[in-house]
């Protein structure tokens, strides 16, 4: 017999320890005995967007292991690999994320080298060859893909193709790309002065003194954010003809208001049911109904400066018209018909139950609180406005806020695949 | 730290559990783990078992819509399929462990077997197919590759199928008979990881000790015979660069050899200071990226070495440059160091698979299959004994252009 389900209670939010790194910058702690690990999380607010190339700005952040005036590329990979530790350095329009995650008896070797990295990478020509090379071969391989291409077109038509947001990488801005815009670039927006820190796991007391000791000695500069404007976009559809493909790859949405709004999580449960997780609408429509597809889902994507909605799938190359249309008509239902108790309240547990993954475990909870903390968001009270209306939304305040932050007439519409969609 | 308490018990019916409690989390992960993969197919039937994973999320007999009882329960579940096993999990907020049980127990009793669904998943399992290997660059490189070593043994086509086809053919027959057969409770293995009350294994014992067991047959799939010469062959694509495979056979994951072969792939090219990634795409400038791995499978398998050529290259210098490399492996003795960074790689990837509650229930699942899941933890020792010596010597032997598969996937 089915045993009663235990409605998902609203998580405890976790006290995550602030420490001042200097006016504007802060250290976020969380620590845990369960692992051997520690994790070091740093986010600059110096992205690509400051380069006219954005492949400057992101060779000059990835590049860092690529060579310091004391060691070549091949000397700093074995060093990280003898700490068995593992660096990740993502580059996005507004800022940078910077990952070190190693095994605690290592921890502060690994973040001397890091340091080393971060304030003397020279950018050593042959290397600045073989990333032009290999990120060629990338790009390469990607162009062949629907779903990559219908992807950087979406954005292209959503922002412009020079908006920080809609600007993607071409082969000629590779080709351009010399060592000296790399070391310019370092010089001039390696900013710390308002980065985020974070540190998880097992770590220690001398391990926090020795971060506090590393950030005081990095550049201090104090640039100013450059703020993003976005307008809406003119063109709203785009086809782009991919002869051999035997699927065609959907990517259509919307700019939207931003997660700092107070009303951003009644659109955030209606974005849920619509696409937004397994048992969503386009979900069982599209693929448990009808098998047009391996699967479709709606997301969120936030930038610093604007929010955007989308919607993703690959589909029978010849029904990409069939699946649009099915999506039109998921979007009229929703908007128009009431949603069932039964429904809602599974997207309440849902949504209740799932919010305990970002706060589960040291290195998530850290994550999440930089993730937020660079978008303007204090954790705490959007966790609190998001259980509260979680709790409390009824089904018409959903449909309303969506339709008011997803008008279909906003709606771009990009398809790459073999058949052309009207 | 590394080797953390667990708890082992098995049913009447030959249901194997483990239980392993992590303090500081609200959650808790309900791993099933069915050995059945690719390899138990019948060969013009492949892909089956993969299609099978979709079709356990069609419902049961208490349970008519599996996702949304997970749903509803604020949790999310997944599966999937390997050529040796089949692995499904739920992750749920830990004050709703007994759902995530009964809806395993449920499916493992009486799943909803029926056409509708079979054709439905049939469809969405031929998008799978296209999306993830028929139209991306690359994507039946294992079609060909596994086609090209294994002339016998079921290892022969991949998890996804040879072909669409094959999928298409399925019927609900077909359906049922697999789920007899390999859907058993003597055939699984149940670990919950997490947060759990000390009535775990009660619930356990209620919900799974009534399901009836099978007979399992035990397996006796052909081996490959030994490699005699190099075997090789020449692929062309719509692709936009040259990829060279060099696959040398290896033993199984019982093998006391297994931990060896992994060792010697990673001192080969698991990282950006590897030797051939060292060699050939730093210094050499040959390739734009070269890396080695083990297939890890439980039969027989494959060490492979992958290296992407740079445009400029021809392949037949490449292929050369990278055999030299291959060859001279002993020339160049391995230092203390060397072997030490590879050790502490593992610790570290062994560190986060543990710190990960789905990802410790499989691995502690999947090694009581095979032999015992304190081998998760076990294999430390194992990978620390290992001596430079162990891997020059493995090297020596196996390090040769007559005993290997060759594939050039080049671009038209």
């Amino acid at each position: 017999m089915r045993p009663n389900v235990i409605i998902p209670k609203e998580p405890e939010i976790p006290y995550v320890e602030e420490l001042l790194l200097n006016n504007k910058t802060k250290l976020f702690t969380y620590s845990t005995q369960r692992t051997d690990l520690v994790s070091l999380y740093i986010t600059v607010p110096c992205g690509y967007k400051y380069a006219k190339n954005p492949v400057i700005g992101k060779f000059a952040w990835e590049m860092i292991k690529a060579g310091t005036n004391k060691k070549n590329s091949i000397q700093i990979a074995e060093e990280l690999n003898y700490y068995g530790a593992s660096l990740d350095i993502s580059v996005n329009p507004d800022s940078v994320n910077i990952s070190l995650v190693t095994l605690k008896d290592f921890f502060l070797p690994a973040l001397d080298l890091l340091f080393e990295l971060l304030t003397d990478a020279n950018y050593p020509k042959k290397e600045l060859l073989l990333q032009k090379q290999e990120t060629m071969g990338i790009l390469k391989i990607e162009n062949k893909k629907v779903e990559s291409i219908a992807n950087k077109n979406f954005y292209k038509l959503l922002f412009g193709a020079n908006h920080p947001y809609g600007r993607y990488i071409k082969y000629s801005d590779i080709f351009l790309t010399q060592r000296m815009n790399l070391l310019n670039f370092s010089k001039k927006y390696f900013d710390f002065s308002q980065s985020l820190w974070g540190l998880a796991g097992n770590y220690d007391d001398q391990i926090i003194r020795s971060v506090t000791e590393h950030f005081s000695l990095l550049p201090n500069l104090n640039i100013e954010d450059q703020t993003i404007i976005s307008k809406e976009p003119a063109k709203k559809s785009l086809h782009i003809n991919k002869k051999s493909s035997l699927q065609t790859a959907i990517k259509m949405g919307s700019q939207i208001k931003s997660l700092r709004e107070k009303d951003y999580p009644y659109f955030l449960i209606g974005q849920t049911i619509f696409g937004g997780y397994f048992g969503s609408r386009l979900n069982k429509n599209i693929r448990e109904e009808k098998g047009l597809t391996y699967g479709i889902f709606s997301r969120t994507n936030h930038f610093k400066y604007q929010s955007v909605w989308s919607i993703s799938a690959e589909v029978k190359a010849d029904q990409a018209n069939y699946a649009i249309n099915e999506i039109r008509t998921e979007y009229e239902k929703f908007i128009n018909e009431p949603i069932n108790d039964e429904e809602l309240n599974r997207v309440r547990n849902y949504m209740m139950g799932t919010s305990l993954f970002a706060f589960d475990g040291a290195f998530n909870i850290i994550k999440n609180q930089l993730k937020m903390s660079d978008l303007g968001v204090s954790v705490d009270s959007y966790y609190k406005n998001l259980f509260y209306v979680i709790k409390n939304a009824n089904e018409m305040e959903i449909r309303e806020k969506f339709a008011e932050y997803v008008p279909w007439g906003k709606m771009v519409i990009v398809t790459a695949g073999n058949v052309e969609t009207k | 730290m590394l080797k953390q308490a667990f708890k082992k018990g098995c049913l009447s019916n030959g249901l194997r559990y483990i239980l392993y409690p992590v303090k500081d989390t609200s959650l808790v992960c309900v791993n099933m783990f069915y050995f059945v993969g690719s390899r138990d197919e019948e060969p013009d039937k492949t892909g089956f078992a993969h299609l099978f994973e979709h079709l356990m999320f069609a419902g049961s007999e208490q349970a008519p819509s599996f996702d949304n009882e997970v749903e509803s329960a604020g949790g999310v579940n997944n599966a999937f399929t390997t050529q040796d096993y089949t692995d499904y999990f739920i992750e749920l907020p830990a004050d709703n462990v007994e759902l995530a049980l009964w809806l395993e127990s449920d499916r493992m009793r009486h799943l909803n077997i029926n056409e509708k669904s079979l054709n439905i998943q049939k469809n969405v399992v031929i998008e799978e197919f296209k999306e993830t290997h028929l139209n991306q660059p690359y994507g039946d490189l294992f079609h060909i590759l596994s086609d090209l070593c294994y002339t016998k043994h079921p290892y022969r086509w991949p998890t996804i199928g040879l072909s669409p086809e094959h999928i298409e053919k399925a019927t609900i027959e077909d359906v049922q008979r697999f789920y007899d057969k390999w859907y058993q409770p003597n055939n699984a293995i149940l670990a919950i990881s997490g947060k759990f009350n000390e009535n775990i294994e009660d619930l356990i014992k209620q919900y799974f000790e009534n399901i009836p067991s099978n007979l399992i047959n035990e397996r006796n799939y052909t081996l490959e015979p030994p490699i005699e010469h190099q075997i090789k062959k020449i692929v062309k694509r719509d692709v936009p660069l040259n990829l060279i495979v060099i696959a040398f056979p290896m033993p199984g994951r019982l093998s006391p050899e297994y931990s060896t072969y992994d060792i010697l792939s990673d001192i080969l090219g698991n990282d950006n200071s590897s030797r051939l990634y060292s060699s050939l795409v730093k210094e050499k400038k040959l390739f734009i990226s070269v890396d080695a791995s083990i297939m890890g499978s439980v039969d027989p398998g494959l060490m492979l070495i992958t290296g992407i050529v740079k445009p400029s290259i021809d392949v037949s210098k490449a292929e050369a440059a990278l055999w030299d490399e291959l060859i001279n492996f002993n020339k160049k003795p391995i230092t203390d160091r060397e072997l030490e960074k590879v050790k502490n790689m593992f610790l570290s990837s062994l560190s986060m698979d543990i710190y990960d509650l789905q990802k410790v229930g499989f691995e502690l699942s999947f090694y009581e299959a095979l032999s015992k899941a304190e081998l998760l933890f076990e294999n430390y020792d194992v990978y620390r004994s290992i001596t430079k010596d162990d891997i020059m010597s493995l090297a020596d032997r196996i390090l040769n252009p007559d005993r290997a598969f060759v594939l050039n996937y080049l671009k038209k």
